[in-house]
C-alpha cells in the first residue's frame, strides 16, 4: 500500500485541495500498491500520534503527506525541521511559537522522495513543480518531522516526505493568489505515486 | 575603554548580476565601529565555493569573536531576513560559486541541519521598532549563503563553541532593481538593520 494524507480545511476556508486531491486517487492500484487515503486533523496535540497511527496501521511501502501551501505549483518539500511556529492558531486553537516538534530530536530531516525523478515526470506530465527547501513551520512541516523521526525511529526504511500544492482557483477569488485546479493538482500526484511505485519495483 | 571583545561581521564580494554586493557595503559603513562595548570586525568572504569554508575557519580562529553575524544577498528579498535554519546540501548552476552541483551534502559526515543561535526574536522587535521591515525565514537557500551559515554553525558545534551566531539576508540595491519588478532596499537602511541586529545581539551578551 502506498499511504497518502491530506489535510483538513483551515483558515476559514471549507475545503483543502490537499486532502481533496488525495481522495481521487483513494483506492486505486499502480504496480501493484494500492492508494489508502488519510486526512489529517489540523491540530498541534493530535498531527504526531494520528500520523504514527496511520503508518502502524498500514505499514506502508510509501508514504507521501501533503498540504496546502501559497505557491504556484507543486512544492516537493526537501526538508523537515524541527519547529513549529505559527501565524495563525491551528484549528484547535493552539498557536506554537518556536516550539521544538521533538525536543529530543535531530535539527532536520531529508525527504526520503525520489524527488529529483519526480520533478522530471511533473515536468513531462506538464505539471507545474519546483523543489521547495521550507516546508514552513505550521502544520505541513509538522507532519512531515514526525513522519520522517518516526521512520528513523523505527527504523522503517521506506520513501516518505510531504508535497506542498497550491490554492484552488475558488480559494484565490479575494486573495488575487496564485492557484490550480483540482484535477490538475491530482494529475499530478498520480504521477508522482505512479513513479514511487515504479521506483519500489 | 577597552572593547568587550569582538563581533564578527561578514558579507559576500561581488558577483553575477551583482556588480556591488549590498552585503558587504553594508557590513563595511559598520567596520571599526562599537557597538554596545563591543568592537565589529568586517571580512569579505568570497564566492567560490572551495574557499568559504577555510575563510570562514580562519576568521573565527584569528578573530576568537563573542558573536557572529554572515551575511548575503538574496535577489528576490524584500526585507531583512533573519534565517532560522541552515541545511547541509549545496546545490548550485555553474558560474555562481566557481562549482556545478546538485544536492550535494557540504560535510558528508555532518547532520542534515543547524538552528541559528542569534536571538532571532529579539533582532526581528529591534528592527521592527526602529522602523525597517524585517522577517525571520526558514530557508537561507541552497547556495553561497546557506554555505557560509553552515560552515559557521558546524564549526562552532565541532569546537563546541558556544556563541550566538546566525545569517542574516540583505535585499538588493536600488541600482540592482531596475527592472522595475525586483523589491529593493537602500544601502542605509540595510546597514541600519545590521547595526540595530547586532545592538540587539550584544545586549544579550
Amino acid at each position: 500500500m502506498i499511504l497518502l494524507t491530506g489535510f483538513e480545511p483551515f483558515g476559514g476556508s471549507d475545503v483543502n485541495p490537499s486532502i481533496l486531491a488525495c481522495r481521487k486517487l483513494e483506492g486505486r492500484t499502480f504496480n501493484g500498491y494500492r492508494v489508502v487515503v488519510e486526512e489529517i486533523p489540523l491540530r498541534f496535540h493530535e498531527i504526531n500520534d494520528t500520523i504514527k497511527g496511520h503508518v502502524s496501521k498500514y505499514s506502508p511501502a510509501a508514504v507521501v503527506s501533503t498540504g496546502q501551501g501559497g505557491g504556484g505549483g507543486l512544492s516537493v518539500e526537501r526538508v523537515a525541521i524541527n519547529v513549529g511556529s505559527a501565524r495563525m492558531p491551528y484549528n484547535c486553537g493552539y498557536k506554537p511559537v518556536d516550539e521544538p516538534l521533538n525536543s529530543e530530536g535531530p535539527v532536520a530531516y531529508w525527504t526520503r522522495l525520489p524527488y529529483r525523478r519526480m520533478l522530471e515526470g511533473l515536468k513531462e506530465a506538464s505539471v507545474p513543480a519546483r523543489l521547495s527547501n521550507s516546508a514552513g513551520t505550521f502544520g505541513c512541516n509538522q507532519i512531515f518531522y514526525h513522519l520522517m523521526d518516526h521512520l528513523a525511529s523505527e527504523g522503517i526504511e521506506i520513501p516518505a516526505g510531504f508535497i506542498h500544492v497550491p490554492l484552488l482557483p475558488q480559494q484565490a477569488l479575494e486573495r488575487g493568489s496564485a492557484s490550480m485546479s483540482l484535477d490538475l493538482i491530482a494529475k499530478g500526484f498520480g504521477v508522482v505515486v505512479e513513479l514511487i511505485s515504479t521506483h519500489l519495483n | 575603554m577597552s572593547s568587550k571583545g569582538t563581533i564578527l561581521l561578514t558579507g559576500y564580494e561581488a558577483f553575477g548580476d551583482f556588480k556591488v554586493n549590498p552585503s558587504i557595503s553594508a557590513c563595511m559603513e559598520l567596520d571599526g565601529r562599537e557597538i554596545g562595548g563591543y568592537s565589529v570586525a568586517v571580512e569579505e568572504i568570497t564566492m567560490k565555493f572551495s574557499g568559504v569554508n577555510e575563510a570562514i575557519e580562519g576568521h573565527l580562529e584569528r578573530y576568537k569573536p563573542a558573536a557572529v553575524v554572515c551575511t548575503g544577498v538574496s535577489g528576490a528579498g524584500s526585507v531583512i531576513a533573519v534565517e532560522r535554519v541552515a541545511i547541509n546540501v549545496f546545490s548550485a548552476s555553474v558560474g555562481v560559486m566557481g562549482e556545478e552541483a546538485q544536492d550535494a551534502a557540504i560535510r558528508e559526515d555532518g547532520p542534515v541541519g543547524y538552528f541559528t543561535t542569534l536571538p532571532y526574536r529579539g533582532i526581528l522587535e529591534a528592527l521592527k521598532e526602529a522602523g525597517i521591515p524585517a522577517r525571520l525565514s526558514n530557508s537561507a537557500g541552497t547556495v553561497g549563503c546557506n554555505l557560509v551559515f553552515y560552515y559557521l554553525m558546524d564549526y562552532l558545534a565541532r569546537n563546541g563553541c558556544d556563541i550566538p551566531a546566525g545569517f542574516i539576508h540583505v535585499p538588493r540595491l536600488p541600482e540592482q532593481a531596475l527592472n522595475g519588478r525586483s523589491p529593493s532596499m537602500s544601502l542605509d537602511v540595510s546597514a541600519r538593520a545590521l547595526e540595530v541586529a547586532i545592538g540587539a545581539l550584544v545586549s544579550t551578551l
